[in-house]
């Protein structure tokens, strides 16, 4: 298992290192001139030389990737904001946080949601609880997050004002926000639910459970879910990293301090080492998500070993 | 012979499956019965009913879009069918238990042996986890698995398909049971495999006493286990006998089609004899004899009336209008 792990990990360093390269490409290629955008027209021609070469804009993009790689993996150093001349690690570090909570807890709800509602769906296949369940997913799956979180602010902040419509601070601001992320989210998984759990219903040794004279509620959380959650756990899995895109936008909307305004400010202004890092950060989640996923196999089917 | 009681006894017994929009009778009036002690077999080809049957006596009918529509299934004496769900698990698995077809998928993937022998000894019987836990072992070691501490704590996937079907046996004993219902218990396993299983059964039912009812289409498996035989064409009982008279003196021609279908290893013959056609859907036919179509012996009266079953002799009946003068076969039942 540990080793099962630790050659994971291990795995990982050429992945990150192909995203590096990608990361910076795209950055450089991309038009547009941070000290233009950053400036304007208020500095001369050749202050805007010294500049460029200061930054070392002129010089070829493999030295320019080797520089970067140097001060990343030797140094540790991410390089600072062009905006704000701040390390962009400390500035990561302290907005990682918000995103993390906010990420998890969605990612709480939409499992929450996603499971009960998805098990009570299959189990009341065709009923009524059924019919306006399915409706509902497809609802929430169509509707573009930026639109449902300002539905949820003017509803429940505006109008009957439980929460507050955005900023951050408490635990109260972060219910909307993570709502709204989770939602798209819990969609997804109440479908993947539903049928996974008909088609475990269909196998032989839920009948077996049955005969056994097992209550039908035991039959459903323990034999029925134990193997209908396998299938799940992975779709969730993928379903993270599409949440960290969704941060993005739903912390714009709600001006949650995380990293996603930060991502946005930073491509805005084209403030490379910003968005290099945030890239990087991103892939380095994404993977360490599949890392859990595929450990949690383990713990789910028996029948996967860690050699 | 002394006079023992019936353990099961179903009468009339008519479950309807919904499909389209239609009820089709898919067990149309069956009766029959099982005594202490005794070993009953239940023949006949896929979809004349055997399965149903035996899923109703567990209550364990898909309902929508079965039901029992008519009949009752008492078992000491009780109507399972006044049962409610609540009383009705209290039997399952305890004084009823079954065993599938399919050993390979019957047992849960996720949960090791031991727990899913636990389960059912931990649900009827008033026993800690360590009580349960030796029980469980104790079980494994009757159905002859070897190493039963060790295999306690193995999943389904580490084992053959002999193995699990021993699992399942375990499960099934567990609780001794009154009756136990075997469905088509050896069908998915190999030949040699498939005698160990039976010899298994029937060493067990004699340790224990449990009633067997044992659902099968295979004639050699009923020569082997059975006292008695019902056989079933398309949700009818259309013969019952003790399992001497069925090999010696079958009266049914379905069942002597069914006899003349099995290889003889002393006979050398060019093509085997097949009872020609299909098994009609149930509840397509809507008069006359369901096995008409396919009968060597047909005559005019079998299109337009519904044979009823007929007396042979003590305990032997059979639904033909063939014995319906000659033998002065007493009705029973239309």
């Amino acid at each position: 298992m540990l080793n099962f792990i630790l050659r994971r990990l291990l795995g990982m360093i050429p992945i990150l290192l192909i995203i590096t390269i990608i990361a910076f490409l795209f950055v450089h290629l991309t038009p547009g001139d941070p000290i233009r955008i950053m400036y304007g027209a208020e500095i001369d021609q050749e202050t805007y030389q010294q500049m460029r070469e200061s930054e070392g804009f002129n010089d070829p993009l493999i030295v320019q990737y080797g520089r970067y790689m140097y001060n990343m993996t030797i140094q540790g150093d991410f390089g600072q904001s062009y905006r704000t001349r701040s390390d962009v690690s400390d500035e990561v570090l302290r907005r990682f946080n918000y995103t993390f909570v906010l990420t998890i807890l969605s990612m709480f709800w939409a499992i929450l949601i996603g499971v009960t509602v998805g098990i009570i769906s299959a189990t009341k296949r065709n009923s009524l609880v059924d019919r306006v369940g399915m409706i509902s997913t497809i609802t929430a799956l169509s509707i573009p997050e930026f639109w449902f979180g300002l539905m949820m602010m003017q509803v429940f902040a505006v109008q009957l004002g439980w929460f507050p419509t955005s900023g951050s601070g408490t635990w109260i601001h972060l219910i909307l926000p993570s709502l709204t992320l989770g939602f798209g989210v819990a969609a997804t998984i109440v479908r993947f639910t539903r049928s996974s759990v008909l088609e475990v219903l269909r196998e032989d040794y839920v009948r077996t459970a049955r005969a056994k004279g097992q209550k039908e509620s035991v039959v459903i959380w323990s034999h029925v879910l134990r193997n209908a959650l396998i299938p799940v756990v992975t779709m969730a899995g993928l379903q993270f990293g599409f949440l960290i895109g969704g941060a993005v936008v739903v912390e714009q909307v709600f001006a949650w301090p995380g990293l996603g305004s930060y991502l946005i400010d930073g491509i805005l202004t084209r403030d490379y080492p910003v968005i290099q890092a945030l890239i990087l950060l991103f892939s380095l989640q994404f993977l360490i998500i599949n890392l859990l996923v595929d450990i949690s196999y383990g713990f789910l089917n028996p029948q996967i070993r860690y050699e | 012979m002394t006079m023992t009681k019936n353990v099961l006894d179903i009468k009339d017994l008519t479950i309807n499956f919904k499909s389209e929009g239609k009820e089709l009778s898919v067990v149309d009036g069956i009766s029959f019965s099982i005594k202490a002690g005794e070993t009953l077999g239940v023949v006949g080809e896929s979809g004349c009913g055997k399965s149903v049957t035996s899923l109703s006596i567990m209550g364990l009918i898909p309902s929508p879009p079965g039901r029992v529509a008519n009949g009752t299934i008492e078992f000491e004496g009780k109507n399972l069918l006044d049962f409610k769900e609540k009383e009705m698990r209290k039997v399952r698995g305890n004084e009823i238990s079954m065993i599938f077809q399919e050993p390979m998928t019957s047992l849960n993937p996720v949960f090791t042996i031991g727990k899913q022998i636990n389960e059912v000894l931990l649900l009827h019987n008033e026993m800690n986890k360590s009580a349960a836990r030796n029980r469980s072992i104790e079980m494994l070691k009757l159905v002859g698995i070897p190493r039963p501490e060790q295999i306690y704590h193995n999943y389904p996937y580490q084992l053959s398909g002999g193995m699990r079907q021993r699992v399942m046996i375990a499960i099934g004993l567990a609780c001794q049971p009154k009756l136990l219902i075997a469905d088509e218990p050896t069908t998915a396993l190999d030949v040699t495999i498939q005698a160990q299983i039976l010899n298994l059964m029937r060493d067990l039912k004699e340790k224990t006493d449990t009633s067997i009812m044992f659902i099968t289409h295979d004639l050699g498996v009923v020569a082997e286990m059975c006292d008695r035989v019902v056989v079933m064409y398309s949700g009818q009982v259309v013969e019952e006998t003790d399992v001497d008279t069925l090999f010696n003196d079958p009266k049914h021609p379905y069942t002597l089609g069914l006899l003349g279908s099995i290889p003889k290893a002393t006979e050398k013959i060019d093509r085997l004899y097949s009872i020609r056609g299909q098994v009609p859907q149930a509840g397509t036919v809507e008069r006359g004899c369901r096995f008409a179509d396919r009968c060597d012996k047909v005559m005019p009266r079998c299109y337009t009336e519904d044979p009823p079953l007929l007396k042979m002799k003590e305990g032997h009946q059979c639904r033909c209008w063939l014995y319906a003068e000659e033998e002065g076969g007493a009705e029973i039942d239309s």
